[in-house]
């Protein structure tokens, strides 16, 4: 999860620290439709995955995010 | 689909850009400092080109193709083929290629006819005008492949507007001792996730698909603009980009590493590199040339040749190129072709 949250915090250009599991995604400014598709790259990149477009747009928590990538 | 088209020859290469520019960091006021500047270095795209009202594709393409037949010295009579490759045509009818047979002056024993794609167009063109001399049907096509798209962009779409701007180009296809080889990819499964809804004849525009509505993260359009999903658009070229160039590669017995330049459609810095990343390629043999233009769909890959030739011809990368369009459709176009041999002409301003 530590790695997954850097990843994150770099995606929405804030500070690993201030990320918990529970952080809702709409308290980010910056997870907007550039956020969004930099995520999609990211993950692309660093875990080799491909999510679904639809499935990160339904996701409310940085968990859930991490469920999708990860779990 | 995959194949290899011999005795082809490409002679020349140019695009055409509107002279005003303009500089995205005059969104500052509506978009705020912080907002366009994490834009602009996202994008990589600090200007565009935009078509003032009354000049189209067509307009731009004769300028490109004026400036081409005069950089390459050649009798425009000799052209007996013309594929216009554009989403924004002059008319819904007739065809666009058919009035620039008339605009250039070239004989009416002249096969010209439009087709519709945008971001994998060029391939699509170039292909077109293989097939017409690989057939004997004619000696010398030129292929103009452009848009004027902001047309169709809605100021109140951020997501968008910071992106797309307006182009053409002129390429002239004759017959030679080049064989060019092609993949192609389809998947109309995702033609939801670019595209304008309104104004054919599946849904005609009326009052109602001209009403601007909020769709996500404040961004406003009509049924009559112009959408892109770029998380979807990403997640296909992320998938399909690499394996089409993986199969042209293999069809035309090339080996990843001995291609001097992969001109990729120029969607976007940040689109690019990541797909540069997956593919393991160096940075100079990706160039990325759409920093004072924007993204030119159709035209966008012959546009980043008229401003990148000198440095690829001064590093004898021209002589195997593979290039790469992708988007609307969803498709994916790719060529591995010889362009050392091609006069490659810096672009004109309209």
């Amino acid at each position: 999860m530590e790695k997954f949250i850097e990843l994150f915090a770099g995606v929405v250009e804030e500070s690993a620290a201030d990320i918990r599991p529970d952080s809702a995604l709409s308290s980010f400014p910056a997870w907007d439709s550039l956020g969004l598709v930099t995520f999609l790259a990211v993950t692309d990149q660093e875990y080799k995955k491909q999510i679904s477009a639809q499935q990160v747009r339904d996701a409310k928590t940085v968990a859930d995010l991490y469920n999708l990538v990860v779990g | 689909m995959r194949v290899t088209i011999t005795n082809i020859a490409v002679k020349g290469i140019t695009a055409a850009v509107p002279a005003g520019e303009y500089d995205l960091l005059g969104l500052v006021p509506e978009f705020g400092q912080a907002e366009t500047e994490r834009l602009i270095a996202s994008t990589g795209i600090k200007k565009l080109r935009l078509a003032p009202p009354g000049v189209t594709t067509a307009d731009l393409s004769v300028r490109a193709a004026e400036h081409l037949i005069a950089g390459l010295g050649i009798d425009r009579s000799t052209i007996d083929g013309v594929v216009f490759v554009s989403q924004t045509p002059d008319f819904i009818m007739p065809s666009t290629a058919v009035s620039l047979q008339h605009r250039l002056g070239l004989s009416t024993d002249t096969v010209a006819f439009d087709i519709n794609y945008g971001c994998s167009a060029y391939i699509y063109g170039v292909f077109q005008a293989s097939m017409l001399i690989s057939t004997g049907a004619c000696k010398s096509v030129l292929v103009c492949a452009g848009d004027v798209i902001t047309r169709y962009v809605n100021p109140a779409d951020r997501s968008i507007r910071v992106v797309f701007g307006d182009a053409s180009s002129a390429t002239l296809v004759t017959s030679g001792s080049e064989s060019i080889s092609f993949h192609f990819f389809s998947d109309g499964s995702g033609g939801k996730f670019l595209v304008i809804p309104a104004g054919g004849c599946r849904l005609p525009r009326t009052q109602d698909t001209a009403v601007a509505s909020e769709q996500e993260n404040g961004n406003f359009r009509s049924q009559n603009d112009l959408f892109m999903d770029g998380m979807e658009v990403m997640n296909f070229a992320l998938r399909e980009v690499p394996k089409s160039v993986e199969q042209v590669l293999a069809q035309h017995g090339w080996a990843q590493s001995e291609v001097g330049v992969y001109g990729l459609h120029q969607a976007n810095s940040f689109m690019l590199n990541y797909i540069r990343r997956k593919m393991k390629l160096p940075p100079e043999a990706v160039p990325v040339a759409m920093a004072e233009t924007g993204n030119t769909g159709p035209a966008s890959i012959p546009l980043m040749l008229s401003i990148t030739h000198e440095r690829l011809a001064n590093e004898n990368r021209l002589e195997k190129a593979v290039l790469c369009g992708f988007g609307v459709g969803l498709s994916v176009g790719s060529a591995a072709l010889n362009l050392s041999q091609a006069k490659i002409l810096p672009f004109v301003e309209l």
